[in-house]
């Protein structure tokens, strides 16, 4: 087993060199189909592995080598396949195939074909890395790794400022993070003495209850900046200037759900400490009702699906917050799968409307694309948690959990968003598909993906449907990985009502949008309807002003007071305190000699105020050894 | 009448001194082959060099096989002293000569390289790090050290710039005085102890029980001053940047590692003992050293405009963090410097290369310096390939992981942890946090901005030739694959410092 | 009285101050160069008294090296001073700061 093991892990790795070899030439349409077979094979390996374990295998260790082992220092570096790690496997392996099989005609046309494998590939072993680790220094690795293949991808067009902007946003937020984590995992080896899960885990309950808050407020906010939770979620919307794949793999289905994943492996930890958990649940229920408002009205297509990533997230916090570890990760991988189908939906309308995201500028695609609308409305209904798609089960556990452990605020502020989400996303879906042709005013001729598209999205349609079916399943694997439990409503009225109000709520959503969106003479906002002018709608289309608030509040702040640092502080009090330390040792000189540097008479002054400062501690410690007897009888004498 | 002397020669282990002699035969060898034939092509004697360079480590290959039987050896009347350390460092010495010295053909020509005075200049210097680092006779060592010290002001100066001129009298100057702190130091200690030899030293003043503390700080205070001087630890460090951006971005990437590492197994030996003999003032002062070097550096690092510079103010940071592991002194910290130094060398090897290649033989109009930030703006859109090697050095010298310093940071720190200087730990670490800003400033440049002026485009890579491409190519093999080599390396320093008692 | 080694010691020290106030008080190179002959030199009055006084010829051994890195010394600085010479016409410090920061 320990083989598949390692093709799950390297075959990724080996793609990217591959494609990393052709980086500076033409496109080469091999490049793409080698490293999407590259992927399969991690896909199929994980896939084995899957069955393995689901058969009652046990997880599987391998030690692949020790980085260091010398002193009080031993970071071995090694992989883990257990029921939490399989499960993020078959997720990132599956979609990453589909993006990889998808990007071949997406990145059609594009110049850089080869080097967009290469880091998509990274990417996918990064991510592998990050799941697979049995310990928190290669989770950490992989973090920085996506970080970094992020950075590389969202950035891939270069040339565009916008582009650049929003690689460098989200690199910087999540360095922010990354520190805290680095914080949280320095905590972890001071106190345990190790990085291992297993042997941490074993030793946090002998911790005292303060540093286990530490520890996990820490680990936490790694997790915020990974997966984009509020305050440091601006970067999640601004990176969808990548290409549409790398939105659907990176922005959607895996990176941002490391968070999720450090929360959900750490649950040992976070279970001896219900009340950071609790703020997590909060926090996240917060971000899923703040992200879907802001949804709303946005006029930018993938904007729109990122902040329903937001959205979902914050879902999956709540669940795992809540110490419902086992739902949190089953919405995820559902979510995986709806929400790379809807991106990649996204990226056919894209192409099809030459870039064009502004949906009141498409409708009536219905005819000329009819698989994309079926696609994308499928992934709509399974995102709205409609019966009986993917969406309704994991979304539903979440309500229940909510709901069965008494955080009614949770549960409502849940329960509105499951409603919210259902407008947004058939919003987008009747402006897109239905209504009229508003399109051939700005002159696009759409036209259907490459068939070869749509058949590698297939398995997702297929998966964003009857993954739910699984549950069952899904939960007997993780069951003890997880401590999981069953959370049951006991009075099955209550239950009924609950479900059946709920899809009603978010039928009665679906059908408003389609009723406001779907009818004919929509026009493309211009600014100066009622509803555009009202402040609400202002509030939320400028996404509560916070990008405006942190470009005003931190960032012109910072870049002046770096500005007065360096003018003020630096040119004048630092050189001033140099030159005036020099001033006092060498006031032998009646003149003011030029102190500044890059004279070598003050650098030889230098030196001799080194040796003097030296000499003057060596001459005290000299005398006070010498006359030790009389010091310490005059010390008595002073009473000390 | 004297008496007639006799020694026999089996007793004075002449073999000691063969790592020594093959540089300084090679040297002599290429002046007299120019004296035959001048007009020879320069790769020539780059050739010799390596090729003498080459047989240096084979004689210190024949050295440390001698030493893993018969342990450490002593020749040439005990004047000589061939233990793990010293031959640890020569390795690390031969093999960054070797790897720096294919960097003088380049496609440009730079004068001094047709002289076969640099050569031989290079070798001399070699052979005096060598003999500093395998001695603990005060008298050696500063013979060595002015060996090599005189070579390395004339090699500066022979890049025949003004700035080269100016950076190589500051730099001698200072040496100078430098040369005069380390005397005296040495004749506090002769004064005091009777001996010039380290371990005698040790020997008789752990005997008396340090009874002339102030005498020995003293000349502590010198001998340190001297070391910080080669160390470049704050307030000595004055001549480090001027000094790197006087002399060729290949000659300064030099001096940042070779000379340092002679000066760091001095600064072993030499303050060693007295840490262990329970000097609490000696240990202080270095932690005052050693912390204030780390931080300001990086901070002057900050807000420097030339990438050269900026490497300089960073290799003074570097240093102060290794003296932190000769002032913690366990077995454990002296291979975590050796450790470093040996992936240092690969890192640093391959970012002043990359600086190297774009050097041009005369400034634009409108240029003041040979390698401001704007010369590497938007380097990835003309060049990324060379844009992402830079970044992966810069990279590896922020101590991003997996990458090589990455892991001579951890092993650092987790020695001084171990060692139980918790808060120490601590400072290295925020410092390594402050030093990303600056390694991260170049890369924002190169990736992020566009281009100030187009003429750089032409300039950047234009010194590039098939020898520094294998070069480069070779930093980013050890600056990647470190992890592999990392485990492997640490038994086998660890091994050779353990036996020496270090 | 008699002179012994605590004399030539504090000769040593006096001469190497004087030394050190040279080298950082002179501005032209030719004078810093002087003075740190007298830094060197002063060593070898010390190492010699001290050697004497212990009967034992390594001391003298250091101060002949001392001398003979002096000379050589002098004979690399005095090297680079006339090639300065020759491009500046002057060999006052003050001018050679051209970098800095």
């Amino acid at each position: 087993m320990e083989k598949y093991l390692y093709i799950a892990l390297f075959a990724p790795l080996v793609s990217s060199l591959f494609s990393a070899l052709f980086t500076a030439q033409k496109k080469k349409q091999f490049v793409g189909v080698i490293a999407s077979l590259l992927i399969f094979t991690a896909f199929a390996s994980s896939t084995v592995l899957l069955v393995h374990i689901l058969n009652g295998g046990e997880p599987i260790h391998v030690t692949l080598m020790t980085w260091m082992a010398t002193g009080g220092l031993n970071i071995p570096f090694g992989f883990v396949v257990d029921e939490v790690s399989v499960v993020m496997m078959m997720v990132v392996t599956l979609v990453s195939t589909v993006v990889h099989i998808y990007s071949n005609g997406y990145m059609d046309h594009d110049k850089s074909f080869n080097r967009f494998f290469a880091w998509l590939s990274a990417f996918v072993f990064s991510m592998m890395v990050l799941v697979m680790s049995d310990n928190y220094a290669g989770l950490f690795i992989g973090w920085e790794g996506v970080g970094l293949c992020s950075w590389g991808l969202i950035g891939f067009w270069y040339n565009k400022e916008s582009a650049t902007w929003a690689a460098n946003e989200a690199f910087i937020m999540n360095r922010i993070a990354d520190l805290g984590m680095l914080i949280g995992l320095f905590l972890v080896y001071w106190n345990t003495g190790t990085l291992q899960y297993e042997e941490a885990f074993a030793a946090f309950p002998g911790l005292d209850h303060a540093t286990l808050v530490w520890i996990g407020i820490f680990l936490f906010i790694g997790a915020m900046g990974k997966s984009a939770q509020f305050p440091l979620h601006t970067w999640l919307a601004d990176a969808m200037e990548g290409p549409t794949p790398v939105s659907a793999l990176i922005h959607a289905a895996t990176m941002v759900t490391a968070g999720v994943y450090l929360v959900i492996r750490s649950h040992p930890l976070y279970d001896l400490i219900p009340n950071v958990g609790l703020f997590i649940a909060s926090l996240g229920a917060f971000v899923a009702i703040f992200a879907a408002s802001m949804a709303l009205v946005n006029r930018d297509m993938k904007r729109i699906i990122a902040y329903s990533t937001l959205s979902q997230l914050g879902y999956m916090f709540a669940a795992a917050g809540l110490g419902a570890y086992w739902v949190a990760l089953f919405h995820l991988m559902a979510h995986a799968f709806f929400k790379a189908l809807l991106f990649l939906g996204a990226g056919n309308v894209m192409h099809a409307m030459h870039d064009e995201l502004d949906p009141f500028k498409m409708g009536a695609l219905k005819e000329k694309m009819k698989w994309t609308w079926i696609m994308m409305t499928i992934a709509s209904f399974a995102l709205a948690g409609v019966f009986p798609l993917a969406g309704f089960y994991s979304k539903d556990a979440i309500l229940e959990v909510g709901f069965v452990e008494h955080h009614y605020i949770i549960y409502t502020v849940l329960l509105v968003t499951a409603g919210l989400t259902a407008f947004y996303s058939f919003r987008l879906v009747a402006l897109i598909f239905h209504g009229e042709d508003r399109y051939t005013l700005f002159g696009i001729h759409p036209h259907e993906a490459y068939k070869f598209m749509l058949w590698a999205m297939s398995p997702l349609l297929i998966l964003a449907i009857i993954a739910g079916a699984f549950q069952h399943t899904f939960f007997e694997l993780v069951e003890e990985a997880l401590n999981a439990v069953h959370y049951h409503i006991h009075s099955h009225v209550t239950l009924w009502i609950m479900i059946i109000g709920t899809q009603a709520f978010v039928l009665a959503s679906i059908f408003y949008a389609y009723k406001k969106y779907a009818r004919k003479g929509i026009k493309v906002p211009d600014g100066t309807s009622e509803t555009e002018q009202s402040f609400l709608y202002k509030l939320l289309y400028n996404q509560y002003y916070i990008p405006y608030f942190y470009d005003e509040y931190f960032v012109k702040p910072y870049r002046e007071l770096s500005s007065i640092f360096w003018k003020k502080v630096d040119l004048k009090v630092v050189d001033a305190t140099v030159d005036g330390i020099a001033k006092v040792l060498y006031s032998t000189g009646s003149a003011t000699r030029g102190m500044q540097s890059g004279n070598l008479s003050t650098m030889l002054r230098w030196m001799v105020v080194g040796l003097v400062v030296l000499l003057m501690i060596a001459v005290a410690v000299g005398l006070a050894a010498r006359y030790s007897a009389e010091l310490s009888q005059f010390l008595a004498g002073l009473g000390v | 009448m004297l008496e007639p002397v006799n020694v026999s020669l089996e007793s004075l282990n002449l073999m000691t001194l063969a790592p020594m002699l093959i540089p300084i035969v090679g040297a002599l060898l290429i002046l007299v082959v120019d004296l035959f034939k001048s007009n020879i092509d320069k790769s020539l004697y780059v050739m010799l060099s390596i090729l003498f360079l080459f047989t240096d480590f084979m004689a210190l290959a024949g050295s440390s096989s001698a030493f893993m039987q018969n342990g450490t050896l002593l020749g040439l009347f005990d004047v000589m002293l061939v233990d793990g350390l010293a031959i640890v460092s020569q390795f690390i010495i031969v093999v960054a000569s070797m790897l720096f010295i294919p960097l003088a053909l380049t496609s440009k020509r730079f004068h001094e390289f047709s002289y076969p005075e640099f050569f031989a200049l290079f070798l001399f210097m070699i052979a005096g790090f060598q003999f500093m680092v395998a001695t603990d006779n005060l008298i050696l060592i500063f013979v060595g050290l002015e060996t090599a010290s005189l070579s390395l002001y004339t090699l500066i100066a022979m890049h025949n710039r003004e700035k080269s001129f100016e950076a190589a009298v500051k730099y001698f100057t200072m040496g100078a005085l430098a040369a005069g702190f380390y005397s005296f130091g040495s004749m506090i200690f002769y004064a005091v102890t009777g001996s010039v030899e380290i371990n005698q030293i040790a020997t008789v003043l752990v005997a008396n029980g340090f009874s002339d503390i102030g005498f020995v700080m003293v000349g502590f205070a010198f001998i340190l001053a001297s070391f910080a001087f080669k160390l470049s630890l704050v307030p000595f460090h004055t001549w480090a940047p001027d000094v790197y951006e006087g002399s060729s971005a290949a000659m300064a990437g030099y001096m940042s590692i070779v000379p340092k590492i002679a000066a760091f197994i001095v600064a072993m030996r030499f303050f060693e003992f007295l840490i262990h003999s329970g000097l609490v003032w000696v240990e202080a002062i270095l932690y005052v050293f050693v912390v204030v070097t780390m931080t300001a550096a990086n901070l002057w690092a900050l807000v420097q405009t030339d990438v050269k510079r900026m490497l300089a103010y960073s290799s003074i940071s570097h240093a102060g963090f290794a003296m932190a592991a000769v002032m913690i002194g366990t077995t454990q910290a002296n291979t975590a410097l050796l450790l470093y130094w040996v992936l240092f060398t690969f890192t640093n090897l391959g970012s002043f290369s990359m600086l190297w290649i774009s050097r041009q033989k005369k400034m634009l109009p409108g240029q003041n310096s040979d390698h401001s930030y704007e010369k590497f703006a938007g380097l990835v859109q003309s060049s990324p390939m060379a844009a992402t090697i830079m970044a992966l050095f810069m990279l590896s010298l922020a101590g991003v992981p997996p990458f090589a310093l990455f892991w001579g940071k951890m092993y650092l720190i987790s020695a001084a942890v171990t060692s139980g200087y918790t808060v120490l730990a601590l400072i290295m670490a925020l410092n390594s946090a402050i030093a990303g800003y600056y390694y991260l400033k170049l890369i924002v440049y190169m990736f992020m901005k566009d281009p100030v002026d187009s003429r750089y485009e032409k300039v950047i890579g234009s010194n590039l030739s098939l020898s520094l491409k294998t070069i480069i190519g070779i930093a980013a093999v050890g600056t990647i694959f470190a992890f592999i080599a990392v485990d492997p390396l640490l038994q086998a320093i660890g091994g050779f410092v353990y036996n020496s008692g270090y | 009285m008699e002179i012994g080694l605590n004399h030539y010691l504090v000769l040593a020290t006096i001469l190497f101050g004087i030394g050190l106030y040279g080298v950082m008080r002179r501005k032209n190179l030719l004078m810093l160069f002087f003075a740190t002959e007298i830094l060197l030199n002063s060593v070898n009055i010390g190492f010699a008294a001290i050697s004497h006084y212990y009967a034992d010829l390594t001391g003298q051994m250091f101060a002949f090296f001392v001398i003979a890195i002096a000379a050589s010394e002098v004979a690399v600085g005095l090297g680079l001073l006339i090639v300065w010479y020759k491009r500046h016409n002057s060999i006052d410090l003050d001018e050679m700061s051209v970098m800095r920061g």
